[in-house]
């Protein structure tokens, strides 16, 4: 009977004993758990939403590398030196003196073209370069954001780019651009994988006169005053 | 008992494996919501552009600006040539090539190519009214070490590709006839136009075909003077 009471005693403890250990593991799995959380944001990093390309790898944020070189066309090309000191001073910024009214880029595919219309002013008209290797997104957006440099990279095999210190960029719809190019001078032609090229001097004036959240249409045509034609525009 | 603790150890394994899971897969999605969120968040929805028209004047790209020359008194009477110049930046603004078109009394027209701020002569042609000089306005390449103008002959286009500092090229001529070159070297392409540099030390050469279609693109490499066909058409 003294036995049979011991060995129920010793059962009980053995199954208290268990249930403190289970509880002991399910904290160190929490515990587990939460390492590997906090310690792995360290090392993984957002992906970068990428639309112009199936192996692009645009950086949305400013990015200058002054020692770096870049490829375009399976060429070696080499990227402006950027001094940011030299880049904060702004350009005669356009039709400062006489427009007033709502900003609004119209970058016409048809003739490669873009007008900066501020009001009833087109404050710019200049040659760009649009998608050739990817269409550039039809529609109408916003700039959501503004980067003095940043470095881009995609495409594959011969159309293969990386690009470091793009200057003046300005992306309307996720990582499609308005940007200056310093790789080719073909603009009116298409020459890009979906963003849309300037000459730099030309990229630097825009970037001074739109906001963040300035109207951006890329329209199929385009005809002063106000005719934008856009054929199947995507949803902002 | 042996056996137990295995089965313990065993189990504490298991627990923390399913725990450092459910943390990477939380991280993941966690990352995966911060995308959507800038996607959301930075691409903001904006109205289809208005129905109103709107009166919007063009503005022409570049245009000559005429310079008149100064009457002298003594020659009121004779024949005032009339002066107008152009010009092209490069791609930064740092470089100028300019074109100085002078109408002579005869009916030919002198055209006068400067570049880097009139510092450096480079080219002087005097030519019959129905033949022009122009510069494009993709002269410069990238890396602005050169430049081409192109020459109206009436029949047909030639281009000519300067050193930048005036120097001449390998072959001492003092510009790439590349009209030239790229009939020796594609005799059987029709010829359109050079639209501008794909790169540094290439400029893009556009053809047609015989009935006004869209033909083969080439490079042409500069200095070396080569013509290459493109799979790709520019």
């Amino acid at each position: 009977m003294a036995k049979k009471i011991k060995q129920r005693k010793k059962s009980a403890y053995r199954n208290t004993n268990s249930v403190g250990r289970y509880l002991q593991f399910y904290f160190l799995a929490l515990f587990a758990g939460f390492i590997v959380y906090t310690v792995g944001g360290l090392f993984i990093q957002s992906p970068i939403p990428c639309a112009n390309s199936g192996t692009c790898s645009s950086d949305l944020t400013m990015n200058i590398d002054n020692s770096a070189t870049g490829t375009f066309n399976g060429h070696t090309v080499t990227p402006p030196k950027i001094n940011l000191a030299d880049m904060n001073n702004t350009t005669n910024v356009l039709g400062a003196s006489t427009s007033a009214g709502e900003k609004h880029i119209y970058v016409d595919l048809s003739t490669q073209r873009l007008y900066a219309m501020q009001g009833d002013t087109a404050v710019m008209e200049t040659f760009i370069s649009s998608g050739k290797w990817d269409p550039t997104p039809v529609g109408n957006f916003h700039i959501w954001e503004k980067l003095v440099a940043t470095r881009m990279a995609g495409g594959s095999g011969d159309d293969a780019y990386d690009l470091p210190n793009v200057p003046w960029v300005m992306y309307f719809y996720q990582d499609f651009g308005l940007h200056g190019a310093y790789w080719h001078n073909n603009f009116g032609h298409t020459m890009s994988h979906g963003c849309v090229n300037m000459r730099i001097v030309d990229a630097h004036a825009i970037y001074d006169w739109a906001d963040v959240g300035t109207a951006v249409s890329v329209c199929n045509s385009f005809s002063p005053p106000d005719n934008c034609v856009q054929n199947n525009p995507i949803s902002d | 008992m042996m056996l137990l603790k295995k089965h313990i150890e065993l189990e504490a394994i298991l627990f923390i494996l399913v725990g450092a899971a459910v943390g990477y897969m939380m991280l993941v999605y966690s990352q995966h919501a911060k995308v959507q969120t800038l996607a959301v968040n930075n691409y903001p929805t904006f109205p289809v552009i208005g129905t109103a028209p709107t009166t919007i004047p063009p503005t022409p790209l570049p245009t000559p600006t005429a310079t008149p020359t100064p009457t002298p008194a003594l020659i009121a009477k004779s024949y005032i040539p009339s002066v107008s110049n152009t010009s092209q930046i490069s791609s930064d603004g740092t470089k100028t090539v300019s074109l100085r078109t002078i109408q002579n009394n005869n009916g030919t027209s002198t055209y006068d190519i400067t570049s880097s701020d009139n510092t450096t002569f480079m080219f002087s042609k005097t030519l019959p009214s129905n033949e022009s000089i122009s510069i494009p306005y993709n002269t410069w390449s990238p890396d602005n070490n050169y430049f081409f103008i192109q020459e109206n002959t009436g029949t047909g286009t030639d281009v000519m590709v300067f050193n930048d500092n005036g120097n001449p090229f390998a072959n001492g001529a003092q510009y790439l006839d590349l009209s030239s070159d790229f009939s020796k070297d594609a005799p059987n392409a029709i010829f359109d136009q050079a639209s501008g540099w794909a790169a540094d030390n290439l400029i893009v050469i556009l053809t047609k075909n015989a009935d006004g279609s869209e033909g083969t693109s080439y490079w042409y490499g500069v200095p070396d003077e080569s013509v290459t066909p493109l799979a790709t058409k520019f």
